[in-house]
């Protein structure tokens, strides 16, 4: 995030006065950095880092992911050539976790988003209507938070056969009462204050209101909520891959390869820790960000967590 | 009975609360008045050891000789409740919602005592009565928020006299009332300190309420007593400043007892507001809120005494020739 | 003292008194409540029904693949029922689960009703296990992670349910199985022996699946019962109890805890939508011959009425887990239990 001036070819106090500014600047990003909460950057980290090898995988692989060495299988990690391994076709494990990182993030960034913007619509209607539709939709939200994602997306990979679409419309039936459940308690909240009252008696419509007014106020709740989201996809997504609902072959992902390597479990058993690792670390990663982030946006909520 | 000195209680490194030398006798009846803010809670929750985890608290107070300050928490579980009760200030939060009252009430005396379970009993009932609670079987089997403020109120006095301890502290007891209720809790706490000849430390920020259940009065402002002496004295004869506008303040003292530079009819209120901790003047606390602050109020003010029995730390402090003596 | 009626106007007031008394309120409010699972579980099998016929294609044409004929897939549409009317099809699939009959699946090889009867207990098992395990040890880790909440211990707890909630139950029973199995062989790899076999034996195959299972649910609750026993801690009542002489410790747990719970029980609620899919999960991981295996397979196969049928089935597991945590609720604070019962303050 350094600034870099360019364009200066005058010489004279410019080059120096921009060097002072360069400086400060850094000393204030590092002072501001350093207040933020340690979940934050950690989460902040571990996250970044998922992104930047899921989009590397879209230009550069270490090996190729399909291809199979049958010569060179099992190799133990810390191989040459092999940094993690291989499995038992012979590809390279590394190249398998980034196909499998790519994989997992497109799942849970798709649904979680989509969820996320149908369920808060739904959430702010909700909010909105009051009295008995309120209500009666309010109790439906809450036994549909209850059912089980891999439940549903069982019943729709029935339907329409097994893979990542079946998972990806699972996930977002899923999470759509939940995005819903959590938006519509502080909006009633935001709805019940005063200039809410005042906005509406100045002729607002209730939709403009609530876009207007009342999402902006509930946005780091929304925010907060999104990355626990993600990190829930991420699960499921291994999950459903693992029991082989999810994403198929040939598309990699890290519960897949995790069942690929249950079979395999006395012969090598250091195949079954590394997808594992990498769930756990990218779940961590969204929920540690998530924290983090509740604590940065909403001080007042943190008190003793 | 209760000897508080060189009391020093601080957060995060701020002075929240102060004393120099507080003496209690048996049975006296003692008020602590102040604003919000002004650290009066702080130094009474420090006697009994309840001050919030982030407050560090040095001096001494002495409990019938027993040091309290730093004494092991057994100890001191042991002197809470049996020589020193509490009656905080909230009672709709005091006690526990899930438990009956019968039990909570029982629980004072089985922590210090091991009576069976119809010595228990019969004691949680006499307690009822003594409050002047009626129906004690209804009362035994209801839960908190069955009762009404007042009747809360009452079972935590119940629960505070329970094992009929030597000092009373009663932490704004009538703050969350009702005014109707006030009265009769107050008449109670009187009666109740006369009979069981129970010392008693009022916490309030109402002076006429101190003045009609309290024999000695401290003014506590930013931490710190200013006026210290006997309610009557106090109230008529004011030598501090604050004492004076906080009587004038006052809309429970009784008119045509308060003569304030010939302004009988007015509400007076003091200018500007409590300051937070940490941001209180150098020297006299008041002064920077006080109409007759002088050079002097800028360095620390040592108490001095100005009749027997009757301290304050004001360096300017109301003369007789100002405030004539109101008999009545 | 209750009067003896000896007459017809006091006979009258005695039965008032008695429909609204106390116990007969709860009663009603229980009585309620049932109705309440019992048009969840109904709706619910509306909507996994609809979804089923709404979304999937012609099963019969998947099954015969594509080189079926017309004639071929018409004949075995018919053979598996599949060409009657909806509303036919649903009252028939309703109809069976309480004569025991749900039909065969469409491969032939199994008596649907007898299957799921079969495979329940040991889904039951494991689902109510890592239940009554997860809580148990989520008040115990919670508690002493918000006792300690400003040391290093309670920090150190912090951290290890911060990461438990990360960690994939399939994973976890995985590791299990190469340490615990593979490398010490103190507990079976897999299988499942029927609990009226072998009672010790069938606790050994169960022992690693629960804690599989029971890891991550315990995790989150635990983060719960620290955040709401911090929440209490803070509170008036337990200043009160201290200031009538109870130790620290002795506060919390006499009168700390029950209030504590009653968030957790709401939060326990909600885990329980994870921990039915996580018993999915390990049974597949265990092969264990639970519902969730016979799901699996029943989704590969395209098996409409199996599928909806075991959905069902865990739906209703679901709704009465959640009255159970319900009636739990209602137990633990009175407040709630008045509201409920809509009496009156005395």
């Amino acid at each position: 995030m350094a600034c870099l001036i360019q364009g200066f070819v005058t010489n004279g106090m410019a080059p120096i006065m921009a060097e002072q500014v360069h400086n400060k600047e850094k000393q204030r990003l590092w002072v501001k950095f350093s207040q933020l909460p340690a979940t934050l950057i950690i989460g902040g980290i571990l996250v970044g880092f998922l992104l930047c090898i899921a989009l590397l995988s879209f230009v550069w692989t270490p090996y190729d992911p399909i291809a199979m060495n049958v010569r060179d299988r099992y190799l133990p990690i810390g191989s040459e050539g092999y940094l993690l391994g291989t499995d038992r076709f012979g590809r390279d494990v590394l190249t398998q976790i980034i196909m499998g990182a790519r994989n997992s993030l497109f799942v849970s960034i798709i649904s979680t988003l989509v969820s996320l913007m149908i369920g808060t619509l739904l959430g702010l209607y909700v909010a909105a209507a009051g009295g008995r539709i309120q209500n009666i939709i309010s109790r439906t939200i809450d036994v549909g938070v209850a059912i089980p994602g891999i439940l549903v997306a069982m019943v729709l990979a029935t339907a329409i056969g097994p893979g990542n679409l079946a998972a990806i419309t699972a996930i977002i039936i899923w999470f759509i009462p939940v995005a819903a459940r959590v938006v519509i308690g502080p909006a009633v909240q935001v709805l019940s204050q005063d200039y809410i009252e005042a906005a509406f008696g100045y002729g607002r419509k209730k939709w403009f209101v609530l876009f207007n007014h009342v999402l902006p106020n509930i946005s780091s709740t929304i925010i907060v909520q999104a990355s626990v989201m993600f990190a829930a996809a991420i699960l499921i997504e291994a999950a459903l891959s693992f029991l082989g609902v999810g994403a198929q072959s040939p598309i990699a992902s890290w519960g897949r390869t995790l069942k690929e390597a249950q079979p395999l479990m006395e012969i090598a058993p250091s195949l079954m820790v590394v997808p594992g690792l990498a769930i756990v670390l990218a779940v961590l990663g969204f929920n540690l960000l998530g924290d983090g982030l509740r604590a940065y946006l909403d001080p007042q909520q943190t008190r003793k967590r | 009975m209760l000897i508080i000195e060189n009391l020093h209680v601080s957060i995060a490194g701020h002075t929240v609360a102060e004393v120099e030398k507080l003496e209690l006798a048996n049975g006296q009846r003692i008020g602590f008045v102040g604003e919000s803010g002004s650290g009066k809670s702080m130094i009474v929750m420090s006697i009994l050891g309840l001050q919030p985890k982030s407050a560090k608290v040095t001096g001494s107070i002495k409990f019938n000789g027993v040091e309290l300050i730093g004494i092991p928490a057994k100890k001191l579980a042991d002197i809470r409740g049996r020589l020193i009760g509490l009656v905080p200030q909230d009672p709709t939060k005091s006690l526990n919602p899930t438990m009956r009252i019968g039990k909570q009430i029982a629980e004072a005396i089985s922590l210090h005592s091991n009576a069976g379970k119809k010595a228990i009993l019969r004691r949680v009932r006499e307690l009822i009565d003594n409050v002047r609670l009626p129906d004690p079987d209804r009362i035994i089997k209801s839960y908190p928020h069955q009762l009404s403020g007042g009747q809360q109120q009452r079972v935590l006095i119940a629960i505070a006299i329970a094992c009929e301890p030597k000092l009373l502290i009663a932490d704004e007891p009538t703050t969350a009332l009702d005014v109707t209720v006030q009265g009769e809790i107050l008449n109670l706490l009187l009666t109740l300190s006369k009979e069981l000849d129970m010392g008693l430390l009022f916490v309030s920020h109402e002076l006429g309420v101190v003045r009609f259940v309290c024999q000695k009065v401290a003014v506590i402002y930013g931490g710190q007593v200013a006026e210290f002496g006997n309610a009557d004295s106090i109230i008529k004869q004011p030598a501090h400043r604050y004492t004076d506008a906080l009587i004038a303040a006052n809309i429970s003292l009784p008119r045509n007892e308060i003569e304030v530079a010939g302004n009988t009819n007015q509400l007076h209120s003091v200018r500007g507001s409590v300051p937070s901790i940490g941001e209180f003047p150098d020297g006299c606390r008041f002064r920077n809120r006080c109409d007759f602050a002088i050079d002097s109020c800028r360095s620390f003010v040592p108490m001095r005494q100005k009749d027997k029995d009757h301290y304050h730390r004001c360096c300017n402090p109301i003369s007789s020739a100002e405030k004539p003596n109101v008999t009545h | 003292m209750i009067q003896k009626p000896t007459n017809l106007s006091s006979m009258q007031s005695t039965s008032r008194r008695f429909f609204r008394s106390h116990k007969v309120q709860q009663l009603r409010g229980f009585i309620s409540q049932f109705f309440v699972l019992l048009l969840s579980a109904l709706i619910g099998s509306l909507v996994v029904f609809a979804l089923l016929r709404l979304l999937g294609g012609d099963v019969a044409y998947i099954l015969l693949g594509n080189e079926a004929t017309q004639d071929q897939v018409n004949s075995l549409r018919s053979e598996l029922g599949l060409d009657r009317a909806w509303f036919v099809q649903y009252f028939d699939w309703i109809k069976g689960f309480f004569t025991g009959d749900l039909g065969t699946s469409f491969s032939g090889s199994y008596e649907i009703f007898d299957q799921i009867g079969q495979r329940l207990i040991p889904t039951l098992l494991l689902a109510f296990g890592s239940l009554f395990v997860s809580i148990s040890l989520a008040i115990i880790l919670g508690t002493y992670a918000a006792m300690n909440a400003d040391n290093a211990k309670g920090v150190v707890t912090d951290i290890v349910s911060q990461v438990g909630t990360a960690i994939p139950a399939f994973w976890a029973g995985l590791i299990l199985v190469v340490v615990f199995s593979v490398s010490f062989g103190w507990f079976p790899a897999g299988g499942y022996v029927p609990i009226q076999e072998d009672f010790w034996g069938s606790l050994r195959s169960i022992f690693l699946p629960i804690v599989a299972l029971s890891l991550g649910i315990t995790s989150v609750t635990t983060r719960f019962v620290r955040s709401a026993m911090l929440d209490v801690l803070n509170e008036d009542y337990i200043r009160t109890a201290m200031a009538k002489g109870c130790t620290r410790k002795r506060a919390v747990f006499v009168h700390g805890l029950r209030n504590a719970s009653i968030p957790v029980v709401t939060v326990g609620a909600l885990q329980l939508g994870n921990l039915l899919a996580g018993t999915i999960v390990i049974e597949s991981v265990f092969v264990i011959p639970g519902l969730g295996q016979l799901l699996l397979t029943a989704v590969n196969g395209r098996e409409v009425i199996v599928v909806q049928s075991i959905v069902l089935v865990i739906l209703l597991i679901i709704l009465v887990m959640n009255f159970m945590l319900d009636i739990a609720y209602g137990l633990l604070d009175p407040r709630i239990r008045d509201k409920r019962n809509g009496a009156n303050h005395g």
